[in-house]
This record gives C-alpha cells, sequence and structure tokens, in this order.
C-alpha cells in the first residue's frame, strides 16, 4: 500500500525567462482555476490550469517554506515530479528587506486607494493584495 | 604608383572603417549575449510546453477546438521579420526572398495577404516592391515585452476566431544553434501545425524513459486545450522575433569580424606601400644630393 504523504518529492517552476525554482519538497499548494490544491509525494498524474494566486512549496530542504505569486498558467504532476509553467513570477527570493518592504507598501496602498477602479486596475489590485498576502506570510510585514 | 599622402589617406579611412566595424560588432556581441542567455533559458520552458501539448493532443479524449481547425478564410496574415539596421550578411535578404515566395504563392492561388512587417530595411524593401504592409510593428525594438507578446497574440486570435484570417504565420530567422540559423516560416494558426513543430523540432528534449500515462485533467480537456493553445501562441511569436534578433546580431557579429579583419589587412598593406614610397622617395633624393655633389666638382 502507498503511503500518502511522507517524503519529498520534485518541483519544478518555469517561465520562459528561465528556471525560477528547482528543488524537493514535502509540499505544495497550487493556486488553480477554481481554488487551492494540495499536493503531497504520490500524488496522481495530473494536468491542470492554474489562476492567479500563491504557490506555497514546503521544506525546501535547507531552505524552509517558499512563496510565488503566480498569474495563470498550467501544473503537471506525474512521477512525483510536479512542473509548473507560468508567465509571471513574483518573489521576494534574492531580495533585500527593503525593497521588499517597499514593494509590499505599494501593493497596499494600490489595494486600499480608490473607491472606483476599471477592470484593468482591477486586476492589478487583485495581484496588489495577493502580494499584501505574501508579504505576511514570509514575514515581510505583520499581519493587521 | 600613388604618392605618399594619397596611401596616408587610403589608410586613414581604412583605419576609421575598421574603428565603425570594431564598433558595431562589438555592440552586436553584447546584443547577442544577451539574447542568446534569453534563448537558452527559455528552451527548458518550450520543451515542457510541447510535452504537454502532445499530452493534450496525443490523449484518448479527441478535442475539437476552433483554434486547431482551419476556418475557412482565404486571408493570410504573415509577419515578417527584418532588422532596423543592415550589415548583418544574409539575414534580410534570405527574409525577403522567402516573402516572394509567399506573395507569388498567394497570387497564384488567389489569396489575399496581410503582411505585418518589423524593421526599417523591410518597410524599404516592400515599399520598392510596391506592396503595402498592413501594419508596420514598430511598437517594440527587436523583441516584444511580456504585456506586447500577449497583447499581439490576443488580437492575432481575436482575428481568426472572427474569421478575419484564416492563417498566421512568422517569416523569421530560426535560430537552431550558432552554427546554423535558416529563413523559415512558422504557421501558427491553426494550432494543429504549430503543436507538430513544437513536438518535432530538434531542440525539444523527449524524456523517452517517460511513460505518458493516464491522468487527471483540471478543468475539462477543452477548457485545458483552450490555455494552452493561447500559452503556445503566445510564446511561439515571442521566440520567432527571439530567434530573428539572435540571428541578425549574430549575422551581424561574422560580417564586421570578417570587415574588421579586412581593414586590419588593407592597413598593413598600405603600411607597407606607404614605407616602400616613403623609401624610394628618400633614396631618390639621396641620388639627386650625390648626383649634384658630383657635378659640383
Amino acid at each position: 500500500m502507498v503511503r500518502i504523504s511522507s517524503g519529498f518529492f520534485r518541483c519544478v517552476l518555469l517561465t520562459p525567462t528561465g528556471k525560477v525554482l528547482d528543488c524537493r519538497t514535502s509540499g505544495l499548494v497550487l493556486p488553480v482555476h477554481d481554488g487551492l490544491m494540495g499536493v503531497l509525494r504520490n500524488h496522481s498524474p495530473m494536468l491542470c490550469k492554474l489562476g492567479k494566486g500563491i504557490l506555497q512549496v514546503r521544506d525546501i530542504p535547507e531552505k524552509g517554506d517558499a512563496f510565488y505569486l503566480i498569474d495563470g498558467g498550467f501544473a503537471r504532476i506525474s512521477e512525483n515530479f510536479v512542473t509548473v509553467l507560468t508567465y509571471e513570477v513574483v518573489t521576494f527570493e534574492g531580495m533585500d528587506r527593503e525593497t521588499a518592504e517597499h514593494l509590499v507598501s505599494r501593493a497596499k496602498s494600490v489595494v486600499v486607494g480608490g473607491d472606483y477602479i476599471r477592470q484593468t486596475e482591477k486586476m492589478a489590485s487583485d495581484k496588489a493584495a495577493l502580494l499584501v498576502k505574501m508579504g505576511e506570510m514570509t514575514g515581510i510585514i505583520r499581519k493587521d | 604608383m600613388a604618392s605618399t599622402r594619397q596611401i596616408l589617406q587610403r589608410r586613414s579611412a581604412a583605419e576609421n572603417i575598421g574603428k565603425v566595424t570594431h564598433t558595431m560588432e562589438t555592440v552586436s556581441a553584447v546584443r547577442y549575449r544577451q539574447y542568446y542567455r534569453m534563448w537558452a533559458e527559455s528552451q527548458e520552458f518550450y520543451n515542457v510546453l510541447a510535452q504537454l501539448a502532445y499530452l493534450v493532443v496525443t490523449a484518448e479524449e479527441t478535442i475539437d477546438h476552433p483554434l486547431m481547425l482551419e476556418n475557412g478564410s482565404d486571408c493570410h496574415a504573415l509577419i515578417v521579420t527584418g532588422s532596423n539596421r543592415g550589415l548583418c550578411g544574409g539575414h534580410n535578404i534570405n527574409i525577403a526572398r522567402l516573402l516572394d515566395v509567399h506573395v507569388k504563392m498567394a497570387k497564384r492561388f488567389g489569396k489575399k495577404l496581410k503582411i505585418f512587417a518589423q524593421g526599417k530595411k523591410l518597410a524599404v524593401y516592400l515599399a520598392n516592391r510596391g506592396i503595402e504592409p498592413e501594419q508596420v510593428l514598430d511598437a517594440f525594438e527587436e523583441v516584444p515585452d511580456v504585456a506586447q507578446a500577449r497583447e499581439m497574440a490576443a488580437d492575432f486570435i481575436e482575428q481568426y476566431a472572427q474569421g478575419e484570417i484564416g492563417r498566421l504565420s512568422v517569416v523569421y530567422t530560426r535560430f537552431f544553434s550558432p552554427a546554423n540559423q535558416q529563413a523559415q516560416t512558422l504557421t501558427i494558426l491553426p494550432v494543429a501545425d504549430l503543436i507538430d513543430d513544437l513536438t518535432t523540432r530538434a531542440t525539444v528534449i523527449w524524456p523517452w524513459e517517460l511513460v505518458f500515462e493516464d491522468f487527471l485533467l483540471s478543468p475539462s480537456a477543452e477548457e485545458i486545450f483552450d490555455g494552452l493553445a493561447r500559452m503556445m501562441i503566445r510564446t511561439a511569436l515571442s521566440s520567432c522575433f527571439l530567434d530573428a534578433a539572435l540571428s541578425e546580431h549574430l549575422g551581424r557579429v561574422i560580417a564586421m569580424r570578417s570587415a574588421t579583419d579586412n581593414a586590419e589587412d588593407m592597413i598593413e598593406e598600405l603600411t607597407r606601400h606607404y614605407n616602400r614610397a616613403r623609401q624610394s622617395r628618400i633614396t631618390s633624393e639621396m641620388l639627386d644630393i650625390i648626383g649634384g655633389v658630383e657635378a659640383a666638382r
């Protein structure tokens, strides 16, 4: 019998500009088109469409948890190998704390600013809200 | 024989040409390295995209998506990628030759051709041939950014869905490797041809040991394919422009390196001529002096 949750598997995050992440992980939370989907070792083979949201990568050896804000794409799960294809990735990795805080505060101002916003601005606002959430998850800012 | 002054003028001209060609080579080499890094880093993305496309189209469930099927329109949209500057070997002329073939074919089969031209050199060529392009793509320098590629892809998909165009192709110089670039036409819409190209291109690394087992699809196969097709079209468009820019700069590096080498050879040759001319002038002056002294005795 296959044990469901124990052990690691490989995860690769790809964009047209290069490989953002290639690691072993114990679990993932994928922002799929209709919500969030958890992936553990020995997940069934799957091809799914992604939505806008935060990709959470858990327990990366010598690194801990990692968070990536992605906007659409596809994920393929096969033989303990998860490949995530997406166009745009925002991450705080490799960014100094000051820059990250500045980015989150700018995102916050987009979220709270303006009663009336157009559709394109609404999309930017959604993304900014997710960025603020990712800032809270990574500890860049404290939760209000 | 040319005078020393004339030789010096010619040498100075050759030196100036050498400086210009060397500068052009350096500028293109920097751009080439930048684009080559982008190209190399994007290859894995294209490989995985090709694998996904293969998985979806070879699944047991058949997909009849509008972007997969011919829409019956007799209008052929052609994106042609030229360069803004010359001196890049046969880059522009090969593209122009291929474009001529498309123009002749369209005339022969009674199809309407909509040309979307990129690059000043190509615009000049089209003007000389009396061909009016549908649009000159001048919103970006060489390679469109993410938003521009998305907008361009969405625009062409919309035109295809409305039946305004029946086929979308890109005429560009494809970069296979630093030793091999070829002008070719890539058909992007209907997307079946693009999938065929993606899954059979030599740069795709197929994990043959990997068995494409049964897999779940979320959402439905049609919706997955719709998103995948749009991603493929957008990626293919960006990739074509990147390949074209990469090939152009590589072509210019090679051409300008050769021109710089030739200028250096010419400078060396002219220096030799100058020294010979100078020496013969000195010798004749000395002979004149000796002759004058002898006559005075």
